[in-house]
């Protein structure tokens, strides 16, 4: 059983049974046992009736039923009896028991003896007998025997009503245990939202807000999420190390080659295997980052703040081709995206749109329900409709006539996918270029 | 032009260096953040090519150092770091363009000529005046079509005066633009380069404005 739920609740239902059960039978037992000694002194009071009888009716039969005018010994198997019987074979019984005798028991001496018997029509008796002697020396059996079928319907009476008692504890033990097992697990439940949770925010979850019992696991996984995000920085930073370690000295080589070209020489092929190693380095490096970015803490990134800090950068860059950056974003939107990450997607799609553009490129942002939206536009010529699609493909030059990887749009995509969210390709309305959209979980 | 070029990898350093000083311009190298700083804040450079890599003081930190100090020279940064987040922090602490290593020099070469045109009205990198003219690409100088030998010092002081067109330009100037940081600097010299270069080029080229120095007008 893996679920802490189930073991719980399967738990308590066999402790509310055995509880129930037990308690069913220790309680009837008890009341079972309190009837038949009521029974067992009423049977004694009759008795001694029937004995005080015989000694005032110094034995004669005749004078029995004047000494005894309980109706309960005149009537026919009425379940009452008594039964007298000297030493000397005198025989002497009530009417009740219509001319049949008692079956004999072994003789029970001076202390009075009880048991079960059968006796007429079929009745279950029970039984005292015990052996008295009279004034007048004679010895008697006397027997006096009543029928169970009352004290029975009682306790069985008494063991239904105790049955209903027990299930209602049963079933109030059951829910106890349910409440319990709620109200136990509730901090887990609650981890469980806070771990969820912890994508907006970079802290770590509060330990002393959970129960004693359950805090080593929260610091445990504290532990891990820091970990983890040392083990994200460190591969980006060495990812980030490894791309600087090897470009700088590929540009010393490119360069060295170039002037050696301009010298003369032949080295076209070796320009060619240095385009193709940058080009590879380029895409394992974005591969790279785009790996780490799944395995990464998600985060919040403010599109006030970032396209703010990316429209003055390309301002910056714009002033340099004489072109103009028209900047339209509302403030207090906010995309589940980690801000570097963000920023090279749009990096990517501004600097394109710089590249196409004639005079202005646009860059706005909206939010839709759950969703904000981001454009990049410009005035150049647009992306013919056939090569909306290529352009998101790595390496997919439509245009070979301005400088490119050709490896920007497919960067943007691959990141965006990995936020779980969209990039569109189309034509703008405004400005009459292309129009890039990007569309990103939304974080309030 | 002078120009600083921060940047640690010697051999990249030297390889700009060479190409930027074919073009006529004085170069100082700094191998690291603290020096790239220094000179930044001391020195009037036209250009700076600043690496974001740089050991002891990284170069956003230097950027932003020199734009609170109000040091509006344009900037060009390198940045082998592969990510717009870089290049963005670059551009939004006051760069005004930038590189990604690894890069052609003849492309750094492009943007630091549109770079040093940029306080000039001038879009075009070829200068043009009194059938002179002077090729910013290369330090290629003609005149009526036929090509002019220049020393690297003469290219200096016409290159810098073409990009500073139409206003006068004092000796001090002309000293601290041309010559690298270092180099033993008289201004008295700067009169004789000019000389050279009228010359060379004709007289009607540089016009001397007493007491304030020496200027190329352009037409606007």
């Amino acid at each position: 059983m893996k679920s802490l739920r189930s073991r719980a609740i399967a738990g308590g239902a066999i402790w509310a049974t055995v509880v129930t059960v037990a308690g069913t039978n220790a309680v009837g037992n008890y009341l079972d046992s309190l009837t038949l000694s009521r029974f067992d002194e009423f049977l004694s009071a009759r008795h001694a009736q029937v004995v005080v009888a015989l000694a005032n009716s110094r034995g004669e039969a005749d004078e029995m039923p004047g000494q005894i005018g309980d109706p309960v010994y005149q009537r026919p198997f009425s379940g009452t009896y008594w039964q007298a019987q000297s030493d000397d074979g005198r025989v002497l019984v009530s009417r009740s028991m219509a001319d049949s005798l008692l079956p004999a028991v072994p003789s029970p001496g001076a202390d009075a003896a009880v048991q079960n018997i059968a006796g007429p029509a079929n009745q279950e008796l029970r039984v005292l007998s015990q052996e008295v002697m009279l004034d007048d020396g004679s010895s008697w059996v006397v027997k006096v025997a009543l029928s169970t079928e009352a004290i029975d319907s009682d306790q069985a009476e008494l063991r239904r009503r105790l049955n209903i008692s027990f299930a209602f504890v049963g079933v109030l033990a059951i829910a106890g245990a349910l409440l319990i097992v709620w109200f136990t697990l509730r901090p887990l439940s609650q981890l469980r939202r806070d771990v969820i949770a912890r994508d907006e925010y970079e802290g770590e979850l509060p330990t002393e807000d959970y129960p004693l019992e359950v805090r080593p696991l929260v610091t445990e996984i504290n532990n891990l999420l820091a970990r983890n995000r040392d083990i994200v920085d460190r591969s980006r930073r060495q990812t980030a190390d490894l791309a600087h370690a090897i470009k700088t000295p590929s540009s010393v080589l490119r360069n060295e080659l170039f002037e050696l070209q301009l010298s003369g020489a032949a080295v076209q092929s070796g320009i060619n295997a240095l385009d193709r190693l940058d080009a590879q380095l380029n895409r394992s490096f974005a591969r790279m980052k785009a790996s780490q970015d799944g395995a990464s803490e998600k985060e919040i990134t403010s599109l006030d703040v970032s396209l703010s800090r990316l429209g003055r950068a390309f301002t910056a860059l714009a002033k340099n081709k004489h072109r103009e950056v028209i900047l339209d974003v509302p403030p207090d939107l906010h995309a589940k995206i980690n801000q570097i990450d963000f920023e090279e997607i749009l990096g990517n799609l501004l600097d394109n749109a710089l590249k196409w553009s004639k005079s202005a490129i646009g860059l706005s942002a909206a939010s839709s329900d759950g969703w904000v939206q981001i454009s990049v536009e410009d005035d150049g010529d647009g992306i013919a409709q056939d090569g909306e699609k290529r352009v998101l493909i790595s390496g997919q030059r439509l245009d070979q006539t301005k400088p490119g990887t050709g490896l920007g749009l497919a960067i943007a995509s691959d990141l965006v996918a990995a936020y779980q969210g969209t990039i569109d390709v189309g034509r703008s309305q405004e400005m009459g270029g292309a129009r890039i959209v990007v569309k990103l979980p939304r974080a309030v | 032009m002078r120009i600083l070029v921060a940047e640690d990898d010697i051999e990249l350093a030297e390889q700009v260096r060479l190409s930027l000083s074919r073009e006529g311009h004085a170069i100082d190298l700094a191998p690291d953040g603290e020096e790239a700083k220094f000179l930044g804040e001391t020195e009037p450079y036209d250009l700076i090519v600043l690496d974001l890599g740089l050991p002891k003081l990284d170069g956003i930190t230097v950027l932003k150092a020199w734009r609170n100090a109000g040091i509006d020279i344009p900037i060009l940064i390198l940045t082998a770091r592969d990510g717009w987040a870089d290049r963005v922090d670059g551009l939004d602490a006051g760069a005004d363009d930038y590189l990604t290593k690894p890069f052609h020099v003849p492309e750094l070469l492009a943007r630091s000529r549109a770079l040093l045109r940029r306080n000039s009205t001038q879009r075009n990198p070829m200068f043009k005046k009194n059938g002179v003219s002077f090729d910013s690409r290369n330090g290629r100088v003609t005149l009526n079509q036929l090509q002019i030998m220049l020393t690297a010092q003469e290219t200096a002081v016409l290159s810098y005066l073409f990009h500073n067109a139409n206003r006068p330009i004092s000796r001090t100037e002309l000293s601290e633009h041309i010559y690298e940081y270092g180099d033993d600097r008289d201004s008295n010299t700067i009169a004789v380069f000019v000389t050279r270069l009228r010359k060379k080029l004709g007289n009607d080229l540089i016009q001397t404005e007493h007491g304030r120095g020496y200027s190329i007008q352009l037409d606007t």
